[in-house]
């Protein structure tokens, strides 16, 4: 198999998903990019949640944040949909709700699956479904927006933070009487009572619609006039080229490369003008299918193009769970995966609990000096590991390259089998280097065998350890 | 006026009361997933918890009439600690026995807690387990065990030494896929929650198969995911349904009589929980005029036992409680 | 501003779950305080007096030599306006200063940033256990936040000091500041150069001590002996935080024996801190700050205590004025707060800003989000 389409398809199961181990990209490679990408459009099955409940029984109607957390965390190793959990956390990324407000765990793991089920689907029915989602309500105050009374809080950041954006091309999108408007549409729309945690557990929420408390007066909205209720405005959000600009950067951001952070972007450019307008042509084209231009954006050159590679700050979860996935850890159901959950924390990714509306600031913004120790420490455990069946198998890989490996090959061979990883000409040189110290490669007796893992696993931490690997 | 039973007109039942509430110490159960209750109205409540609650990982020892005795145990490896404690039952003087699924172990402990010993080999050789997950004590004082991964019932005597096996992996009369609770009768019979296989199989103490109770689905005498089985003195048979969030009656023949969805009212503990936090109270309440049955329905019910009255003791495992109800042969209003 | 030998210093231990102050500081001589607290009330004759009114949980007995030697400082009624009962938000609130709008930049963050603004020391905070809490994060100024300081560093996992040496070595180089591979590579670079920095200068913070005293092994004892072990280093670290176990103060059930071991193990630390600062001549200038997210609920409920409002925080130091500073919350039913809790009388901003003004010598207001009337705890 050419080593460009391992390459390749590397780097979509990076982006579309969290990474694969090495049989799993080298049996995706051999079925074919496009009908990689088609399976990844198309989840189908999935996890057994009957044997999830089985051995973790706090996984029916889960309501503390951290089984929550954890439940997702399971989800995104193992889950064959990959690209479905990876959707689910875009949209965590962007409408930005938090536990540190909401104070159920339940309802954040409710949104989290509504992403998952619906995030995929059409951008009309997923603000619908986000502007009836209990949990967002409560978080952005829409709950205390009354006709009577209102709150704008919900109105301001569907139209900056969920759709339109501020602005485009340096103009502005909507003015403040938009958000009014917005606000006064979505008046009435609130939540049933629920059970309190104690001393039984909480009750789902659940979205109600009180006629009374809505304002149905004429509005004016995006120069559109009529009685408007939410889901007219968000017909009228979905119609307006400056929601298909919006997507069509988030989604860039997030898949392909990194953009300037969000609040640049009515005045600074697109990275890749042309990218954007692909993508914006495919939303409109499909009716606002999100799916149609995920379709476009993985079987576009721009997506393939080497140039794109490794030029985007792993964020914490990813971090995480493609090491998991590359070394075989957590596939099955076992004690562990509460820690392992907590380590995006460590790393500045709460999941579940993201610092604000906004979100959490993305790119080089991931990295400072404690991160950086945290995610080059988690990095170098799992790699270093050569006790983990995953790791066991990318060594024997190594040693199937030749009976003696010379310094070069050795480290070539290390950072195909982790990535591959596409480093600087210093770096590699630094690499060679310190691999040179203890000279060539064999594996002919036990005590070279023994030698040639040790050897493998500590040049997989410094792998883990470059720079480079920061990115994906 | 006329009267129609259809049938079923020597049994009645009712619900009697709840106890308990979701707690992770003392005067409540988290994630409870099994119970046994002694000659002398213990009940010996397993608390499985979460993981980041290792807190609540421990037995609890109260009664059916909600008096608090103590707790015992903690999460871990060590001797008379749990990882995930799935299962318990008592020997004829009410020594404790909890089965481990993690660390595929029994550990015994005395009536007061105290840790005594330990067995258990991993592996799926004869005599080892690979996650026991229901355990059950028989008339000759022998322990029967639920091997569940390696899909077969195994008998022991009570310190762990290999007697005899039966069953394997599949969908026949006599095979499992991955069963779970487990009862026996007063003839030493043997009831296998066959949990995925959504049915109840009967065995004679010899491993026998007898008879199957249960197909997949919704309906009536069908099983989403059956996890307890219990037995009462008249042969009629509880079943735990696990994810149809219900507890099914059936005569001994396997004929449906009935079944109970959870008509819980408030518990003891459960109002000494909202009497110190008004708000909670102030909430409650609106929701229950909302929805009663929230709060009185059974979530994830997983294990039936029956106490020395004939009382039926239901685990109602998200809610944290247990729920009561009692067979009457002659109609009781309440 | 108080004034020290060498720079002042603030520890804070942050008691996790919403420690019950009623339980803590005990109003001991309270009708209400019996009759709400039937089951987990502490009998009159083992609480430690500390004024006619009020008295220590017997567990703190370790601390009435602090008290008595006036260098405790007991808030009561400690908290802020429209309690949160929620555990992430209050703390959130406690760490941003920020009761009506989430923050993101903490109360320890900026003081960092004004006591070091071009972070030239990369130690000027450092936390001990696994993720940042809110309160220290400031962007600019970089933390380390130390899990095991025993092991901490880059790279932990090689085996053999050669071989990490080496590694290390090979990590210095290849984060060595390299040109024309990107403003962002670029930044990674220098950011792994602190790192490292941070993490060599710490690793030695071990080998430097010695000490005649022990610590407990519980999580607070360890993370307090490492506090005290960094700054006898003498690094130059203002700032040193730890939080106790996760939620271990969230007394909903047991409380009576949880909280017994919990005290008994938090009142013996703060003493064989204290002693052992004293013993290299190195307790002037550090004040130790407890404080927690919320109280608890005066009712209890059986077995423990439910979520609440106003609570008790603690200052010790050599430069503390000891004392009782706020009015002890009312526990008759009509004074209570709705829900059943105590009513806040004491600002958090407000000791924040005695810690700010007085012993940091920095303006509080910008930092506490206003102008809150200090509490002049300090001699």
């Amino acid at each position: 198999m050419a080593d460009q389409d391992i390459a390749l398809v590397a780097h979509l199961m990076r982006r579309a998903g969290f990474g694969a181990s090495r049989d799993e990209i080298e049996a995706k490679a051999a079925q074919g990019y496009d009908s990689v990408v088609q399976d990844l459009l198309n989840p189908a099955g999935g996890l057994d949640d009957d044997i999830l409940m089985r051995y973790n029984p706090s996984y029916y109607e889960p309501g503390a944040i951290e089984v929550n957390t954890q439940l997702w965390v399971y989800r995104m190793i193992n889950s064959p949909n990959q690209l479905q959990e990876k959707v689910a956390l875009f949209w965590h990324m962007i409408f930005c709700a938090g536990h540190s407000k909401i104070d159920s765990g339940q309802e954040m793991g409710i949104m989290v699956n509504m992403f998952r089920e619906h995030g995929m689907g059409r951008f009309d029915d997923l603000l619908l479904r986000l502007s009836q989602n209990p949990g967002m309500m409560y978080y952005l105050d829409n709950t205390e927006s009354h006709k009577a009374n209102l709150n704008e809080n919900y109105g301001r950041e569907l139209l900056e933070l969920f759709s339109l954006g501020v602005g485009k091309d340096g103009s502005f999108n909507y003015s403040e009487d938009d958000v009014k408007v917005c606000a006064r549409a979505f008046t009435g729309w609130n939540v049933a009572p629920a059970y309190p945690p104690f001393p039984h557990g909480r009750s789902p929420w659940v979205f109600r619609f009180d006629p009374a408390d809505h304002d149905e007066t004429e509005k004016t909205f995006l120069g559109e006039t009529g009685p408007w209720n939410g889901d007219d405005i968000i017909r009228i959000i979905c119609e307006q080229p400056g929601t298909a600009r919006f997507l069509a950067r988030h989604l860039y951001n997030f898949f392909v490369a990194d953009e300037p952070q969000v609040p640049a972007w009515r005045l600074t450019p697109p990275r890749d003008v042309e990218a954007i307008q692909i993508l914006e042509q495919a939303y409109f084209d499909s009716n606002y299918s999100i799916k149609a231009m995920l379709e476009a954006l993985f079987t576009s050159e721009f997506f393939k193009d080497e140039a794109v590679r490794y030029q985007k700050v792993k964020n914490p979860a990813e971090m995480v769970i493609s090491l998991l996935r590359m070394v075989g850890e957590h596939q099955e159901i076992k004690p562990g995966l509460f820690e392992i959950s907590q380590e995006p924390k460590y790393m500045g990714m709460d999941l579940m609990n993201p610092p604000t509306v906004e979100g959490w600031h993305t790119g080089r913004e991931w990295i400072d000096s404690g991160t950086l120790v945290e995610r080059i420490n988690f990095a170098a455990e799992m790699l270093g590991n050569t006790e983990l069946d995953g790791v066991r198998g990318l060594v024997s890989r190594l040693m199937d390259r030749g009976d003696t490996l010379s310094p070069e090959q050795f480290v070539d061979g290390c950072l195909d089998m982790t990535g591959p990883v596409q480093v600087t000409a210093d770096t590699h040189a630094q690499l060679v280097a310190h691999a040179a110290r203890e000279g060539d490669l064999s594996h002919g007796s036990d005590d070279e065998r023994v030698t040639f893992t040790r050897r493998t696993g500590e040049m997989f931490q410094m792998i883990a350890a470059t720079a480079e690997f920061q990115f994906e | 006026m006329a009267t129609h039973f259809f049938g079923l007109k020597d049994r009645t039942f009712y619900h009697s009361h709840a106890v308990g509430r979701n707690e992770f110490a003392g005067t409540g159960f988290r994630n409870p997933v099994d119970m046994a209750i002694a000659s002398d109205g213990s009940v010996y409540v397993v608390n499985r918890s979460y993981e980041n609650r290792p807190d609540g990982v421990h037995m609890t020892v109260c009664t059916l009439d909600e008096e608090y005795i103590s707790a015992f145990g903690a999460y871990g490896q060590g001797d008379g600690e749990f990882v995930w404690p799935t299962a318990v039952a008592l020997d004829s003087n009410d020594n404790v026995y909890v089965a481990d699924e993690w660390l595929n172990r029994i550990t015994k402990f005395t009536r007061d807690g105290e840790y005594v010993s330990k067995w258990g080999v991993s592996g799926s050789g004869e005599g080892e387990l690979n996650g026991p997950s229901g355990i059950a004590i028989d008339s000759q004082g022998n322990m029967v065990v639920v091997d569940s991964k390696n899909n077969r019932v195994q008998k022991f005597t009570i310190d762990g030494q290999y007697i005899s096996s039966f069953g394997s992996e599949g969908d026949g009369p006599g095979q499992f896929n991955l069963p779970w609770g487990i009862s026996l009768d007063g003839n030493d019979n043997i009831y296998i929650a066959d949990w995925r296989n959504d049915r109840i199989q009967v065995f004679n103490s010899d491993g026998e198969w007898q008879q199957s109770i249960g197909t997949s689905g919704d309906g009536v005498g069908q099983f989403n995911r059956p996890n307890g089985v219990a037995v009462d003195a008249d042969g009629d048979i509880y079943v735990a349904d696990w994810m149809n969030n219900r507890v099914q009656v059936f005569a001994p023949d396997g004929r449906f009589i009935t079944l109970f969805r959870g008509d819980a009212a408030l518990s003891k503990w459960g109002k000494d929980k909202l009497n110190s936090n008004p708000d909670m109270i102030r909430q409650r309440n609106i929701a229950y005029s909302n929805d009663p049955a929230y709060e009185q329905r059974f979530a994830h019910p997983c294990g039936v036992r029956i106490d020395d009255q004939g009382r039926i003791a239901v685990i109602d495992h998200t809610r944290g409680r247990i729920q009561v109800y009692v067979k009457e042969d002659e109609p009781v209003l309440r | 501003m108080v004034s020290t030998a060498k720079d002042p210093v603030l520890a804070v231990l942050s008691l996790s779950g919403g420690n019950d102050g009623l339980n803590t500081v005990i109003p001991r001589n309270n009708g209400h305080y019996r009759d709400f607290r039937p089951t987990i009330g502490v009998p009159e004759e083992q609480i430690l007096p500390i004024n006619d009114e009020l008295g220590f949980h017997p567990t703190m007995a370790p601390l009435m030599k602090y008290w008595e030697a006036g260098q405790l400082a007991v808030f009561v009624g400690i908290g802020y306006p429209t309690p949160s009962y929620s555990h992430f938000r209050s703390m959130d609130i406690w760490h941003t200063c920020e009761p009506e709008i989430i923050g993101t930049e903490g109360w320890l963050g900026r003081a960092a940033k004004l006591m070091d603004p071009t972070a030239e020391n990369v130690l000027t905070s450092v936390n001990f256990g696994r993720g940042l809490p809110r309160a220290l994060v400031m962007e600019g100024v970089p933390v380390a936040s130390v899990g095991n300081l025993e092991t901490y560093g880059l790279l932990t996992g090689i085996d053999g000091e050669a071989q990490r040496s080496d590694a290390l070595d090979v990590f210095g180089r290849m984060y060595a500041p390299a040109i024309g591979t990107g403003s962002v590579m670029d930044y990674i670079h220098s950011t792994g150069t602190d790192a490292l920095k941070g993490a060599d200068i710490l690793a030695t913070a071990p080998d430097k001590y010695t000490s005649n005293v022990e610590y407990s092994g519980t999580v607070v004892g360890q993370y307090m002996k490492n506090i005290a072990q960094t700054h006898l280093a003498d690094f130059g670290t203002r700032i040193l935080y730890t939080t106790s176990p996760y939620n271990g103060f969230d007394s909903h059930a047991n409380q009576a024996q949880a909280n017994a071991a919990l005290w008994t193990d938090v009142s013996s630390t703060v003493d064989t801190f204290y002693t052992d600062l004293r013993d290299h001549n190195a307790s002037d200038n550090v004040t130790l700050f407890l404080f927690t997210e919320f109280g608890r609920r005066v009712a209890d409920n059986g077995s423990g205590t439910d979520h609440g409002a106003a609570g008790v925080a603690l200052a010790v130091g050599e430069h503390v004025k000891g004392g009782v500073y706020g009015v002890y919350p009312s526990l008759a039913p009509a004074d209570q707060e709705e829900g059943g809790n105590l009513k806040f009388n004491l600002d958090f901003r407000s000791v924040y800003s005695t810690f700010l003004e007085d012993w940091f010598g920095l303006e509080a207001e910008p930092i506490v989000n206003g102008n809150f009337e200090r509490v002049k705890f300090f001699k």
